[in-house]
């Protein structure tokens, strides 16, 4: 674990609300480094997504989390600036609305915006790195047409672009499958496996076990705001960690294409 | 390829500046022309060249250049800062708000002008320079208070919704003061305080337009320079974060600086509608939804729109003794046009 790109300790975050305080998160420690695709996997309400906005530096969580910026150091989140850890870390959030009638390649272009001069427009390289992500999610089609106007799923997956387009070596989505359909899920999986081969560092919230199973390098099981769990698939998923977990009983089998698989009864 | 994608985007900057700085010029100059009495045109641009100093001064008759230069052109003037900082401010509320609704009366700017103005109204010191204090002041005590009570109860991470909450909230407020004034006031009062709600150019000198132009000028410029954020707000304040723009501060600062912007247009014209809500919302049809082409495109489309309202105005004023005031023109004209572009362009552009 010598290239470590996100390290997180110790971090407990809670709300309070009405006098009573309500924790969300608290786990020991969590650490990705370059070349992994680490799934973030749990029930409803287990703080998936606050852990992911705390590696993000979106949220200031008790505790310490660290990442490796573009000069290669392990620095404390909250010391870098805001273009700094721009262009170290991607965060794609679940919420996709965008108001106005903005174009899905306008929207991917703002991904650039950490690069960006303030009084400069767009240079060529900018809008490179656009098409190559637009291409790579699959969304050129799309390049004129109004954000609005599309649905769910693709939306998603100019995000997605969105995304890639900030260039950075951590790269964090907030289930970037929820809306899609199995064949673009499946092309979201192969993306995510394709940047971590290439030294950058993916972790992703998922929903499905299956998914996370098949694509994952670690999967980290997240419940009540703790780790209960972490590693390989196949160890972490097993039927005693799902059922304390998620409350219901699973088989969990290998299919006949020989991947794991999980059956809920 | 690359080149044509490489030039796209300073193109059209450069084209709406250059439009727009025509459409200025051209509408000003007929602005100019209309008017109670008839200039011709040939005169009108004399005594601009003139003003300029690009003519010698016996070459128009005197009465015509007083007319022009110390009636009508501070008059256009005014009315060009006015509709372009009205429409540049509605541009921004819409973007930072995220709200196609909004405009630039949202955070209370209109309801602590009235109030201010009545109070001037009120204490018999409405002067050419005390009614637009007053009434300034009333705006910045409306906006202030709401910033502050943002940043009372969020601690400086401001979001919308307060924002939006305590504007309505303070807005209530102030016209709850002003009815307590309306009431305790005379029928003279009143009937100022009415003409001055409806909005108007006239009588407006260079003392107005100087008045208006730093501020208005001003929070333009160092707005067009932040809107690059602007866009990268629009995916949410956690995205706009994560692209490393602090949404909560840029948010207050443009408000600030669109609210300044307003309040210096009110209190000399007193409330204008519809131009800060519909020109952005037209541009946003021809140019795009990126805010720094579209708040300058607005700003010269609201001067131009504006301007050519007061025109027609003053023409109509050959046939009727009493000035309307713009802001009817304004409603009267914008709000079928812009009924008429939601209609038609309903189906491509969902807004």
């Amino acid at each position: 674990m010598s290239d470590v790109f996100v390290k997180a300790d110790r971090i407990r975050f809670s709300v309070k609300r009405g006098g009573s305080e309500y924790e969300i998160l608290n786990c020991g420690g969590f650490s990705a480094a370059a070349g992994e695709f680490v799934g973030i996997v749990g029930p409803n309400g287990a703080g998936k997504t606050t852990m992911l906005k705390a590696l993000a530096g979106l949220i200031k969580p008790e505790g310490e989390i660290r990442i490796r910026d573009r000069g290669g150091r392990l620095r404390p989140v909250g010391e870098l600036s805001f273009r700094e850890r721009a262009r170290a870390v991607c965060y794609m959030h679940q919420d996709t609305y965008v108001p106005f009638a903005f174009t899905a390649r306008e929207v991917v272009a703002m991904g650039r915006y950490p690069w960006q001069g303030r009084f400069s427009n767009p240079c060529s390289a900018d809008d490179e790195i656009v098409n190559e992500t637009m291409g790579k999610a699959d969304c050129e089609g799309l390049s004129d047409r109004f954000i609005q106007s599309l649905s769910g799923g693709e939306r998603q997956m100019v995000m997605l672009a969105r995304a890639l387009a900030q260039d950075t070596h951590i790269i964090l989505l907030d289930e970037p499958t929820s809306s899609l359909d199995i064949g673009n899920a499946q092309k979201v999986l192969k993306i995510c496996r394709e940047l971590a081969k290439t030294g950058r560092c993916v972790v992703a919230v998922l929903h499905d076990l299956r998914q996370a199973a098949f694509a994952c390098s670690r999967v980290c099981l997240l419940s009540h705001g703790r780790i209960l769990d972490s590693g390989d698939a196949y160890q972490v998923l097993n039927a005693g960690n799902i059922e304390r977990a998620y409350g219901v009983k699973a088989q969990v089998f290998k299919n006949p294409a020989g991947q794991w698989d999980y059956f809920i009864n | 390829m690359e080149n044509s994608a490489k030039k796209r985007a300073p193109l059209p900057a450069a084209a709406v500046t250059v439009t727009g700085v025509i459409a200025l010029l051209v509408t000003a100059v007929v602005s100019i022309y209309v008017g109670s009495t008839s200039i011709a045109i040939s005169d009108v641009v004399r005594s601009l060249l003139v003003f300029c100093g690009l003519a010698p001064r016996d070459s128009v008759n005197p009465a015509v250049y007083l007319a022009v230069t110390s009636i009508r052109l501070p008059r256009v003037i005014c009315g060009v800062l006015a509709g372009g900082g009205l429409a540049i401010s509605g541009a921004v509320m819409q973007g930072v708000f995220r709200n196609p609704l909004a405009d630039p009366g949202l955070l209370g700017v209109s309801a602590g002008a009235g109030f201010g103005a009545l109070l001037a109204f009120k204490t018999g010191l409405a002067s050419l320079f005390l009614l637009p204090a007053f009434s300034f002041a009333g705006s910045l005590a409306a906006v202030a208070s709401i910033i502050g009570i943002a940043f009372a109860v969020r601690g400086g991470r401001t979001s919308s919704i307060t924002l939006v909450m305590s504007g309505m909230a303070v807005s209530a407020l102030f016209s709850a003061f002003t009815s307590v004034l309306l009431t305790l006031s005379n029928e003279y009062q009143v009937n100022n305080y009415i003409f001055w709600t409806l909005g108007g150019l006239s009588n407006r000198r260079w003392e107005h337009a100087g008045t208006m132009a730093l501020p208005v000028l001003l929070s333009a410029a160092l707005l067009l320079l932040l809107l690059g954020r602007l866009d990268v707000m629009m995916l949410g304040d956690e995205q706009a974060k994560a692209l490393g723009v602090n949404s909560g501060q840029n948010r207050v600062v443009m408000i600030m600086l669109s609210s300044l912007c307003t309040a210096s247009i009110v209190c000399v014209t007193g409330p204008i509608g519809f131009v800060g809500l519909m020109v952005p919302h037209i541009m946003r049809l021809i140019v795009g939804p990126s805010h720094r082409l579209l708040c300058a495109a607005s700003f010269f489309a609201g001067g131009v729109f504006l301007t050519l309202c007061d025109s027609l105005i003053r023409w109509f004023s050959r046939f009727n003794a009493r000035e309307f005031s713009v802001g009817i023109i304004t409603a009267l004209l914008g709000a079928p046009f812009f009924l008429f572009l939601l209609v038609k362009k309903s189906g491509s552009a969902p807004e």
